[in-house]
């Protein structure tokens, strides 16, 4: 067992989907501890969208549109192992020039600053099922 | 795997190759009790599921055989072993003298018995069986009409099969809770099965594919097409609580809409609060459960679970989302309050994301909880 060592972040959120804005060497220690993850990371091209989160219910997702602003902003997915980028969510992502605005046909936009962000989908307890889930929208 | 040699203070030609057991069932056992010479062993590995114990059997005196129990440890050799038993005059005293709760190796007086019985030692002709039931175990000899919780301390006779004392208050206090909560749950589990059973004929005369629902990963696709072909005025949104497939739980909740069941369900508010002019308040909802699917055993037969109830911020609609209810230890990854903070912390996965350390414990409490600078 790690030793425990407190991390303190910003969070962004927009709907189910949450952005915890850490520091760069946080950012790769969470990364190492908790996906194993050091070099499996994805530099969006033109072609795919940076889409962070999908919509399981109503098929809207939370995405940076990149034909707009990623390649200029500098979005990397960071995939979990066997996970493809534009398919699956990414654990985390990085915003390294400019500020990138994230999308969704429900929610207001979310503008980011650059920066190491860990993606977390909000969770709820379903008391019926007695299992804890994501949300899906 | 015996050490027993020929017996020298027997003037018979009866050794141990032509010894026939007469009262146990394990007749290397038996020897040793019957002819065995002072320091002699006779051992064995237990049975599937304790093969990592070895029961040695040690002839201390002309009536008297001590029965220990030791770890052997893969890898790591073997420890000091406890004596769990012994035998004196054909009557075998179950008796530990040292409770080892920490060690991999259980050292109870049911374990003991129940493992040496697998292993012959009892009366040949009044087998025994010890079981687990719901929260204890129980020993049962039929022959002689006996069903008991073992004690520490309890005496058996290997010749007769019977027990020699009268089972003291505490052992037959833990029998009648044992057998009254094997009563209570098998009726429930008889309610729960019907119910269960006239659930999924509704579900199946409206045309639902149980089958779909069966598997470990359901086809997501194959079901959502199965439930827009299904006349739903067949099922009643209360069958919810009576399926025991969660799949089919989710699949009803996904029709009628989890705000439109908490509409029908009572709840009590037991924290309301405003972040960033947003109101959240948290209900401890009552929650029906007809097919006693969810609850656990020692859980009470009612069922409270906390709700968030909050508004989209983008949208204004009010809707409600499950949160963990309060733990009562830290193996359990409920929340340490029942506030509204805290079960956003815990929604959010804040506790988690407070550290590196992957191990660390989930149960969030107001202080945890990390308002967002932008939140849409």
């Amino acid at each position: 067992m790690s030793k425990e060592k407190k991390v303190s972040y910003v969070k962004y959120q927009q709907g189910d989907v949450v952005m915890i804005k850490l520091n760069k060497s946080d950012f790769d220690e969470h990364l190492s501890h908790q996906y194993g993850l050091k070099n499996n990371s994805y530099k969006g091209t033109a072609n795919i969208p940076a889409v962070l989160a999908f919509g399981e219910v109503t098929g809207h997702t939370h995405r940076v549109e990149m034909k707009d602003m990623l390649e200029e902003a500098g979005v990397t997915l960071h995939m979990s192992h066997g996970r493809t980028a534009g398919k699956d969510v990414p654990v985390a992502f990085t915003v390294e020039e400019a500020d990138v605005t994230l999308i969704h046909e429900e929610h207001d936009d979310v503008v980011l600053p650059p920066g190491t962000y860990v993606l977390k989908i909000v969770r709820e307890f379903n008391h019926i099922t007695r299992r804890a889930q994501n949300v899906a929208d | 795997m015996s050490q027993i040699k020929s017996n020298k203070l027997h003037n018979d030609n009866i050794n141990f190759s032509n010894y026939k057991n007469k009262y146990l069932n394990n007749k290397k056992i038996e020897y040793l009790i019957e002819r065995g010479n002072v320091g002699q062993i006779a051992f064995f590995k237990g049975e599937t599921g304790d093969r990592y114990s070895i029961y040695v059997f040690t002839k201390r005196s002309k009536d008297v055989v001590e029965v220990s129990k030791i770890w052997n440890q893969y890898g790591h050799g073997t420890d000091e072993g406890v004596r769990i038993a012994v035998i004196r005059k054909g009557v075998i005293e179950y008796n530990s003298g040292e409770f080892r709760a920490q060690s991999w190796v259980r050292y109870e007086t049911a374990e003991n018995i129940k493992q040496l019985s697998r292993q012959g030692i009892f009366n040949t002709n009044s087998p025994l069986k010890v079981n687990y039931v719901r929260s204890d175990y129980v020993l049962r000899i039929p022959k002689h009409d006996i069903k008991l919780c073992p004690w520490e301390g309890i005496k058996i006779n290997l010749k007769t099969g019977k027990v020699v004392q009268k089972a003291p208050k505490h052992a037959i206090n833990k029998l009648n809770t044992i057998m009254n909560q094997d009563k209570a749950q098998r009726k429930r589990n008889y309610i729960a099965n019907k119910e269960n059973t006239n659930a999924l004929k509704r579900y199946r005369d409206a045309g639902g594919d149980t089958e779909l629902a069966r598997v470990w990963n359901p086809d997501e696709a194959a079901i959502a097409l199965n439930m827009s072909k299904m006349d739903w005025s067949k099922i009643p949104m209360d069958d919810v609580f009576r399926h025991r497939n969660a799949t089919l739980r989710s699949n009803i909740i996904e029709h009628y809409g989890m705000n439109a069941i908490m509409e029908t369900l009572d709840y009590d508010v037991v924290d309301v609060n405003t972040i960033d002019s947003r109101y959240y308040r948290l209900l401890n909802v009552l929650i029906p459960d007809f097919s006693g699917a969810s609850r656990g055993f020692n859980e009470p037969e009612e069922y409270r679970g906390l709700y968030l109830e909050m508004i989209n911020p983008s949208t204004g609609e009010s809707h409600f989302e499950g949160v963990a209810n309060v733990g009562n230890n830290s193996w359990e990854h409920g929340l340490k309050e029942a506030t509204v903070l805290a079960a956003l912390a815990w929604r959010d996965n804040d506790a988690s994301s407070q550290t590196t350390n992957n191990w660390s414990s989930d149960r969030p409490d107001s202080e945890t909880y990390v308002k967002p600078v932008i939140l849409k």
